[in-house]
């Protein structure tokens, strides 16, 4: 028994590549004069040196990156995306098998898309559905298209417009972080950024059902004017109106705020101007404001809404500094 | 290579061309292993992701750190344990995360020793043994570490790992050869 805990000892290490050469040595005497451990044996080096864990596909770096704000560049969208392809496929083959093979003789083969817009970009998308899509700044959707099954998924990163066609059989989803939205043909906004704790719905047109993941359980449905704000950290909902008349007006270049504090205006303003706004107090953050703005640059804008309701400011090379007056 | 003492000089120098390097060549890694713990790939994947979060934001002590890959790894598994703390109705349970680890799944081409139905006898005796036994051996194959590595990584010493690694070698062993006996019958 000894000189078998010797032997699976060298292989270990062998595996590990951490074997000296007379141990080698070693553990090949042992090996022949081991006849019917051999097998084994070699089984147990094929399946260390050729068995390998199922590949998941991610997106942590760019997700990194966004939280730390260092993603201002394309570059390393289109690496992951690459990755994404390449996982996606292999993904693809192995579970459609051989019908996955006759289907990608097919132009319609399903296949993961990545619909991506750069800082101070909005772009405008239209789905195979027909559903139509405006991403905002530095936001992305993954999806796998065409749609098949019983529902059309997508992920969002970021913030999306959504004009959904509709489809009473496949129900529209988007997933998010711990929330899911599902609708059957209708209108609405989420916005649901990386360093941001709330998440936040607007509907336009329609019902839309928000779901909470497993560890909240909680759901709610929206009506046409309402707007839901979902934080992931307790699995709150709070309902309001968002008092827009145009839907979602970031698509053109409009920032629009209703009722909205400080704290959540910066993270848009961040984004917009490409800059960090930081604000030092709560007493600062939790003021809130109901303005509109298209094409004011960004000192004018803390300027207009530190005079309705007062707060200082300060600009500097590496962002602006936020106090309360006090 | 990302984790060269050089390029974790320049990280902690905030160089992001070489963080990002580093967190594509670990990232499918650290995923793997905190999937393990945590069996749902969107909090896994959050997890990961803060922990570089909070490796860029504490960058400058960077080179302080002897080994980082055996760092981010224990800081994974921090992560998932904390989160499966929280997550736990019964706080009273004593947990060291280790009790419940799920070996990731294997794809293997057929070969002279090995075929699909022996993949299967060694994937059931990799679930059957020991759990901190299983964590020992999932590090070393799948996620290519170290006994050193390990060790720091489980808080145990090397000459435990070692331990470990010979026992789950030898059960595995073990199973193809009961097989094997079967057959002959």
């Amino acid at each position: 028994m000894r000189k078998k805990d010797k032997l699976y000892e060298l292989l270990a290490k062998e595996l590990n590549s951490t074997l000296s050469p007379e141990e080698k040595a070693l553990l090949n005497d042992s090996l022949a004069n081991n006849e019917p451990e051999n097998e084994q044996v070699n089984a147990l080096r094929d399946f260390w040196n050729k068995a390998y864990p199922q590949h998941f596909s991610h997106t942590i770096t760019a997700r990194t990156e966004k939280k730390l704000g260092l993603t201002y560049r394309t570059n390393s969208f289109t690496r992951s995306q690459f990755v994404y392809k390449i996982a996606a496929s292999v993904l693809l083959l192995l579970s459609l098998g051989l019908s996955g093979l006759l289907f990608l003789k097919d132009h319609n083969s399903p296949s993961l898309m990545e619909y991506h817009s750069n800082t101070r970009e909005v772009k405008q998308f239209e789905l195979s559905d027909g559903t139509k899509i405006w991403l905002n700044g530095g936001s992305y959707i993954l999806a796998v298209e065409p749609f098949s099954g019983e529902s059309r998924n997508v992920k969002l990163y970021g913030e999306a417009y959504f004009e959904v066609a509709p489809n009473a059989e496949m129900p529209f989803i988007v997933e998010t972080r711990h929330l899911t939205t599902k609708v059957l043909g209708t209108a609405f906004n989420i916005s649901s950024w990386p360093d941001s704790k709330v998440q936040q719905i607007e509907l336009y047109e329609g019902k839309v059902k928000l779901e909470a993941d497993e560890n909240w359980e909680n759901e709610i449905v929206l009506t046409p004017g309402q707007r839901a704000r979902f934080n992931a950290e307790n699995g709150d909902f709070q309902i309001g109106e968002h008092g827009k008349s145009t839907a979602a007006a970031w698509r053109n270049g409009i920032l629009n705020f209703y009722n909205e504090e400080l704290f959540s205006i910066v993270l848009q303003l961040e984004k917009k101007f490409e800059t960090r706004v930081l604000v030092s107090d709560s007493e600062a953050g939790k003021l809130r404001f109901t303005a509109e703005f298209s094409d004011e640059p960004l000192e004018k804008i803390l300027l207009l809404l530190s005079e309705a309701k007062a707060f200082k400011y300060n600009i500097t090379e590496q962002g602006v500094l936020i106090q309360s007056v006090n | 290579m990302p984790f060269s003492k050089h390029s974790i000089h320049l990280i902690s120098e905030g160089n992001e061309k070489k963080f990002r390097c580093l967190m594509e060549f670990i990232s499918d890694d650290l995923l793997l292993f905190a999937m393990g713990f945590i069996r749902k790939k969107e909090i896994a994947e959050e997890i990961v992701s803060d922990v570089f979060v909070k490796t860029w934001k504490t960058r400058s002590n960077l080179t302080e750190i002897e080994n980082l890959k055996a760092y981010l790894f224990v800081s994974v598994k921090n992560s998932c344990i904390s989160h499966i703390r929280k997550n736990r109705k019964e706080n009273l349970i004593t947990l060291d995360g280790f009790d419940d680890y799920l070996a990731p799944t294997v794809e293997c081409p057929e070969s002279e020793y090995i075929n699909n139905e022996k993949l299967n006898e060694i994937y059931l005796a990799i679930e059957q043994l020991p759990p901190k036994c299983k964590l020992a051996f999932s590090l070393a194959k799948f996620n290519g570490l170290k006994y050193k590595e390990i060790a720091e990584v489980m808080e145990i010493s090397e000459k435990t790992v070692n331990n470990h690694l010979v026992f789950a070698l030898k059960k595995l062993s073990e199973s193809l050869g009961i097989r094997k006996k079967k057959l002959r019958k």
